[in-house]
């Protein structure tokens, strides 16, 4: 923390001045931040007629939930009357295998390159790193021909081997640059103590890992949830991830807009990721960090 | 004296590690770069619906260049990626140095600032969209309470569309822009801090002469992320403008999903991909050059 | 127990050759230190002889059993790492047993290894505990443990007291020489502390530039260097050198320095009498001459002289005074009670027995 450094003088009334400015600049970026939240979850409780005839930013009149069962159970996606129930368990269908898989490979992957410097090990690590990079535009149009190869298209099969490969090089990057800080005579000890490669994978290095594995799953599971991309390129219908079914039943032009049957769809699938978020914050933040600062 | 053969097993062990390593990086080999050759072959043929290998030359990016939707996407990724950029560095760094000077709820607010990040742009896209309603919107409150001329309903605006995607982006990023600039600040040596304020340097200084100068890399991995961010937009127009009006807010991302899954021109789709692959690539690979070579560990 | 035989061992990692054919041959029981600056190669070689890294050319063995494509766990050495290298998850009793448990010992034999080791090392205390609820020497003793409990046939250790503070390597350091003498086995120990080589080594070899430059006991290193970088890497204050001529003088060879006392500089002859070496080619020509501090010294053990003081830095058991010989900062070491002035001239004497000759082109020594 700045110990000399801040506005933090005495108080003089200039710097009380400040202090009031400072608070009064958090203050209106916190309403902006908050903005479409409060909207969100207020229109959902509203009524249709509440909606038209009050104001955007007015409470609800009485707290009804009705709109959040009809988005949950009843609404329209394109001609499937369901819901986002069968979809919400879509995507977490597909969700939880591509964590599972991207990060144990990642981790494992992550550990070889760092412990285990063989010939062509930087050039490996730089050409993984690369693929985070990938604008996925250069590859939806093949991955949907393997996938119709495969005969897994519009599966849930095909989404996860997507999430699966795609998400690998996130979790190596994070794995790798967590591992090169574990000191290298650890696994030089362990070798000589007669421990092999997976022994002192599973013995040493995984005890240490809870943390960077905590934020490859909340990175990998925020992402993959909230892909959109690859769900709406490579599913129709029934198999698709909630993320495009919550999209298609806002924008089904038919009947009535329900805009409160809307927002509690958008409630419905922002809730996973939202609640991760508020869990765990902390591994949040530093997923998104260890994408920019390299070990 | 004796030399004994290596154990099978220990022959098989010094391999383990790049057995290890294989599958992931057989995996990013075909699924990354194997597609990649794919997508650059396609895009030099004529595929309409389906994948035609017979190589026409450079006519899709010909074609591609010609078209108005495309010159448009581009044109628009370059107002969107500049202003989105610029306003998500500028309010990010804003916040984390208001953030920085021991605010008391400091937990609570960066909390706040942050959760856009937990959130998918789709959502983010139809929160705003129903933000800039203009008839049930933002918009008609505001004149309500008296100021007549406010317009918000930049969406259906299509010289404005554009600038509601920049809105709604940055309110997205900026949380993120701060925890990245905040954590650098909190990473500044705190002596060289004291060091300025015995030599009598103001607060205000410390920060415009030392603090922000040295966090040059952090600008620079801000402004590399972001550009990627922009680059690979998609999500967002699709939910809060659709592209649209016309495909007046249309972004390259856009007209290539277009192109390759509604108007079957998977040769100018494959075309506009490498377009964007390439202005990836060279703003990440001296990025990534730099940043794997400066920190070369032995 | 068993021998230890390096021989020609080269090391080269694409063109850079670390290692340029290193030759040492250890008796079984031999306490050997490999001494020298970082990047001098004497890590690359112990990790080398630990199979931590593969040996480019020449040979290895233990005993009569080349190992150098024997996978570390069967090469029968253990190893104490530099920070330990303890695993952070795991008390201490696990950190000392994981060896044995690989090795597949019964759990009931590990326990009762583990728990001697510990006795023997005054640690049973600690074994529930984690690394980290260790202090610096506790965990210095973990690493030790956890390196005796396999009763190998060679102990390596690299620098495994630099992370020490200054009292508990002290400590430490007859530790392992008591050990050393329990246990009698085979030691390489690698370090860039001389004190720690000179006291804990039955034979050391200095290394430069992955080059073996003498390999002999500590009084040898010390008494006799075999040019200049080992005159001036072994000792402290490092051994003075100073340029002077060779000639011939009524009573024999001399070398003659001028030296300044009561601030005017004269004359004084060194006797190269006692020099072993034949030194009628150097009539005439310049040599190095060496002198350790302790050469050096208060009047009545040898040649007498009179020299202003510089400067007196008292260590304590003895007191060193600069001088000014040719121009030059030359060292003498005295004992405390000696050197009460701060400045002035005093009378010192030098033992000329124990002077080094190098010749100053190829900084060898003159044999």
């Amino acid at each position: 923390m700045s110990d000399q450094a801040t506005f933090n003088q005495p108080r003089t009334g200039a710097s009380i001045a400040l202090r009031v400015l400072l608070w009064a600049v958090l203050i209106v970026f916190a309403i902006w931040f908050l903005l479409p939240a409060y909207v969100v979850v207020g229109t959902s409780l509203k009524g249709l007629e509440e909606i038209r005839g009050g104001s955007l930013l007015a409470l609800p009149h009485e707290l009804n939930f009705s709109s959040w069962r009809h988005a949950w159970s009843e609404a329209c996606i394109g001609v499937n009357c369901t819901g986002l129930e069968p979809y919400f368990w879509n995507s977490v269908g597909m969700a939880i295998p591509s964590v599972i898989i991207s990060t144990l490979l990642g981790a494992l992957t992550g550990y070889s390159l760092t412990k285990f410097k063989f010939k062509g090990a930087n050039l490996v690590f730089a050409l993984i790193l690369f693929g985070c990079f990938v604008p996925f535009q250069v590859v939806i149009l093949p991955m949907a021909v393997t996938l119709g190869k495969i005969g897994i298209t519009n599966t849930v099969y095909g989404l996860i081997l997507v999430h699966s490969v795609y998400g690998m090089a996130f979790t190596t990057l994070f794995f790798r640059n967590y591992y090169v800080t574990i000191p290298d005579e650890l696994v030089r000890a362990a070798t000589i103590d007669g421990a092999g490669f997976f022994t002192i994978f599973r013995r040493i290095i995984l005890p240490l890992s809870p943390p960077i594995i905590v934020v490859s799953v909340i990175w990998q599971f925020t992402q993959i949830w909230n892909d959109f991309l690859f769900g709406a390129s490579f599913t129709t219908g029934g198999a698709q991830p909630i993320m495009v079914a919550m999209n298609n039943l806002v924008n089904t032009t038919t009947g009535v807009k329900q805009y409160n049957v809307d927002m509690a769809a958008a409630l419905i699938t922002a809730a996973p990721t939202i609640f991760v978020y508020i869990i765990a914050g902390r591994y949040f933040v530093r997923g998104l960090t260890a994408g920019s600062v390299k070990g | 004296m004796t030399h004994p053969p290596l154990k099978i097993a220990d022959r098989i062990a010094r391999w383990l590690p790049q057995i290890v390593v294989a599958p992931c990086f057989a995996a990013i080999l075909f699924f990354v770069y194997g597609f990649i050759a794919w997508t650059a072959y396609i895009s030099f043929t004529k595929s309409k619906m389906l994948p035609n290998y017979n190589l026409i030359g450079t006519r899709p990016y010909e074609r591609l260049f010609q078209m108005d939707r495309w010159g448009v996407a581009q044109e628009n990724l370059f107002i969107f990626g500049i202003l989105f950029i610029a306003f998500a560095i500028v309010i990010g760094c804003l916040l984390a140095v208001l953030l920085d000077q021991k605010i008391r709820a400091e937990g609570f607010i960066r909390t706040i600032y942050l959760y856009p990040m937990a959130i998918s742009f789709i959502i983010t896209g139809t929160a705003w969209k129903w933000i800039m309603n203009p008839s049930l919107g933002l918009e008609t409150v505001v004149r309500s309470w008296g100021w007549e001329s406010f317009s918000f309903g930049w969406t259906n605006d299509a010289n404005l569309a554009v600038y509601a995607l920049v809105m709604a982006a940055v309110w997205q990023s900026a949380g993120f822009v701060m925890a990245l600039f905040l954590s650098a600040l909190r990473s500044v040596d705190q002596d060289i801090i004291k060091a300025a304020s015995l030599d009598g340097a103001s607060p205000w200084k410390i920060y415009m002469r030392i603090i922000l100068p040295s966090m040059r890399p952090v600008f620079m991995s801000a402004i590399v992320i972001l550009s990627h961010l922009a680059i690979k937009s998609f999500d967002l127009v699709v939910a809060l403008t659709g592209g649209g009006p016309g495909y007046s807010s249309t972004l390259p991302a856009n007209f290539m999903y277009e192109m390759t899954f509604r108007r079957n021109e998977i040769g100018i789709g494959a075309a506009s991909a490498m377009i964007m692959l390439a202005t990836v690539a060279a703003i990440m690979v001296p990025y990534l050059y730099s940043e794997l070579r400066g920190k070369k560990h032995v | 127990m068993a021998s230890l035989t390096i021989k020609n061992a080269v090391k080269r990692y694409g063109n850079v050759e670390v290692l340029k054919g290193v030759d040492i041959d250890l008796q079984d029981g031999e306490f050997l230190v490999l001494l020298g600056a970082s990047g001098c190669g004497k890590s690359t070689l112990l990790n080398m002889i630990a199979g931590l890294e593969s040996v480019t050319e020449g040979e290895i063995s233990i005993g009569d059993r080349v190992i150098n494509d024997v996978h570390p766990k069967d090469r029968d050495i253990a190893m104490v790492f530099q920070s330990y290298a303890l695993y952070p998850n795991m008390t201490v009793a696990k950190n000392i047993a994981f060896g044995l448990e690989m090795r597949g010992v019964p759990k009931a034999e590990r326990e009762t290894a583990v728990l001697e080791v510990a006795k023997m090392l005054q640690m049973d205390h600690l074994l529930d505990r984690k690394p980290g609820q260790l202090s610096g020497g506790q965990r210095q003793r973990v690493a030790m443990g956890r390196a005796l409990v396999r009763r190998p046939e060679v102990f390596l250790f690299d620098e495994p007291l630099s992370n020490l503070d200054a009292k508990l390597r002290l400590e430490m350091r007859t530790e392992i020489k008591r050990l050393h003498k329990r246990l009698n086995a085979t030691m390489v120990y690698v370090t860039h502390d001389q004190i720690e080589a000179l006291t804990l080594a039955d034979r050391i070899a200095i290394l430069k530039d992955g080059e073996v430059q003498q390999l002999a006991s500590p009084a040898e290193i010390y008494d006799q260097p075999v040019n200049m970088f080992v005159a001036g890497l072994v000792g402290s204050p490092p051994m003075n050198f100073i340029k002077s001529k060779v000639t011939q003088a009524d009573t024999g060879l001399v070398a003659e320095v001028s030296v300044l006392a009561n601030g005017v500089e004269q004359p004084m002859l060194l006797d190269l009498s006692q020099q072993p070496a034949d030194l009628t080619d150097w009539i005439g020509r310049e040599v190095i001459v060496g002198l350790r501090p302790e050469a050096i010294t208060q009047d009545g053990q040898g040649a007498s002289f009179d020299s202003d003081i510089d400067v007196t830095e008292a260590t304590g058991a003895d007191t060193l005074c600069v001088l000014t010989w040719n121009g030059q900062e030359v060292m003498a070491r005295v004992s405390s009670g000696y050197a009460q002035i701060i400045e002035g001239t005093m009378a010192f004497s030098i033992d000329m027995s124990r002077a080094s000759l190098f010749d100053p082109k190829t900084e060898m020594r003159l044999s």
